[in-house]
C-alpha cells in the first residue's frame, strides 16, 4: 500500500467530475484531498470521516516510513500524528511511542529555521521536544490519534507551559524588587553615570564595579575591553562616584 | 573606615557560616564595627544577627 495508490482510489470518489457515480463527489472535498495528498495518514482520517468505501488493503492506519513499500513516498508528521522514534540515549530501552501535539517553526536563536516537535508520549504521560532541520525527524508513524489522546496531550503541554510562564513571572517580580531595593531602574544605560555597584559573583571578592547598562533582570560591569554579564540578585549595593 | 578596609571587613563577613557570625558578633566591642556588622547582615538576610548588632550597638551607647 503507497500513499499515492491511496490519494488515487479517494480522489476517484470526490473528484466533482464522478458526481453521476459516486455520492461523495464534491469540489471541497477534492481541494481537501489535493493538499493532504502526500499525508496517508490525513488521508486515511478524511476517509473515515466521510464514511467513504475504500478497498481492503487501506482497513488498517498502520504507517512504517521504512517499510520498502513506502520507498520514494514522503510522509510529513501533522498534529495528531501518532509516531514511534528510538530515542535510546534519554528513555533507556523504551522508544517514544506518542501524538504530535504542537509543530512550529523556530524564527530566531542559533537553530532559525528548524521545526519543533511536541510529543505528549501516552504511554507514561510524559512530553518530549524534538528540533529538526527536516520535516520528519521520526523512525515511524504508525497511525492518526483520536481526539481525545489529542486533547490530553494538549492539555498537558498546556500545563507545562503555565508552570514555566509562572516561573518567569515570578523570577522577574524578584528581580524587580532587588532594582527598586537598590535604587537603580532596569532597562536603562548608565554608561559614564559615576554609579558604581558593589558586586561578589560567584566566589568572587567583594569589590565595587562602574555600572554600564541594566537589563530586566542582569546589570552588565566592564571586564576587560568586553562587559560582563551580572544577576541584579548578586549586586549588594550602589554609590555615586563624582 | 577607609574603602579598603570596609571592602575587608565585608569579604570577611561573606565567607563566615551563621555560628561563626554569631561568635563574631559576641566578640566585637567596636561600635563602629557593630555598625558594619548589622549593615552586612541585613545585605546577606540574617535578620536575626542584624537586630542583635543593633541592640548590642544601643546597650553599648547606653553604658558610656
Amino acid at each position: 500500500m503507497t500513499g499515492k495508490t491511496l490519494f488515487r482510489q479517494m480522489a476517484g470518489m470526490v473528484h466533482p467530475d464522478k458526481a453521476t457515480t459516486s455520492e461523495h463527489a464534491s469540489g471541497a472535498k477534492m481541494r481537501e484531498v489535493l493538499k493532504h495528498r502526500n499525508e496517508p495518514e490525513v488521508l486515511l482520517a478524511l476517509a473515515r470521516k466521510w464514511g467513504l468505501q475504500l478497498d481492503g488493503s487501506f482497513d488498517s492506519n498502520a504507517f512504517d516510513r521504512n517499510s520498502s513499500t513506502f520507498a520514494g513516498d514522503v510522509f510529513e508528521a501533522v498534529v495528531g500524528s501518532i509516531i514511534k522514534h528510538n530515542f535510546t540515549y534519554k528513555k533507556g530501552d523504551s522508544a517514544l511511542h506518542g501524538v504530535v501535539v504542537n509543530i512550529r517553526k523556530i524564527t530566531k536563536g542559533y537553530r532559525k529555521g528548524a521545526f519543533e516537535y511536541k510529543i505528549y508520549d501516552f504511554k507514561d504521560g510524559t512530553v518530549w521536544t524534538l528540533k529538526s532541520y527536516e520535516k520528519q525527524p521520526f523512525n515511524k508513524i504508525v497511525g492518526n490519534a483520536d481526539e481525545s489522546t489529542l486533547k490530553t496531550g494538549q492539555d498537558k503541554v498546556d500545563r507545562i507551559n503555565a508552570g514555566n510562564k509562572a516561573v518567569k513571572k515570578l523570577r522577574q517580580d524578584m528581580a524587580d524588587n532587588t532594582f527598586a531595593s537598590i535604587g537603580i531602574k532596569k532597562n536603562k544605560s548608565y554608561q559614564g553615570s559615576g554609579v558604581h555597584v558593589l558586586v561578589g559573583y560567584r566566589g568572587d571578592v567583594y569589590k565595587w564595579h562602574e555600572l554600564i547598562r541594566t537589563t530586566a533582570k542582569s546589570v552588565y560591569i566592564p571586564n576587560g575591553y568586553k562587559e560582563r554579564r551580572i544577576p541584579v540578585g548578586s549586586v549588594r549595593k550602589i554609590k555615586l562616584v563624582a | 573606615m577607609t574603602d579598603k578596609a570596609y571592602l575587608h571587613e565585608l569579604n570577611r563577613f561573606s565567607t563566615m557560616s551563621y555560628n561563626q557570625l554569631k561568635t563574631r558578633l559576641y566578640k566585637i566591642t567596636d561600635i563602629e564595627k557593630l555598625k558594619n556588622f548589622a549593615e552586612f547582615a541585613s545585605i546577606f538576610r540574617y535578620k536575626d544577627l542584624a537586630d542583635l548588632a543593633v541592640e548590642k550597638i544601643e546597650f553599648l551607647k547606653g553604658n558610656d
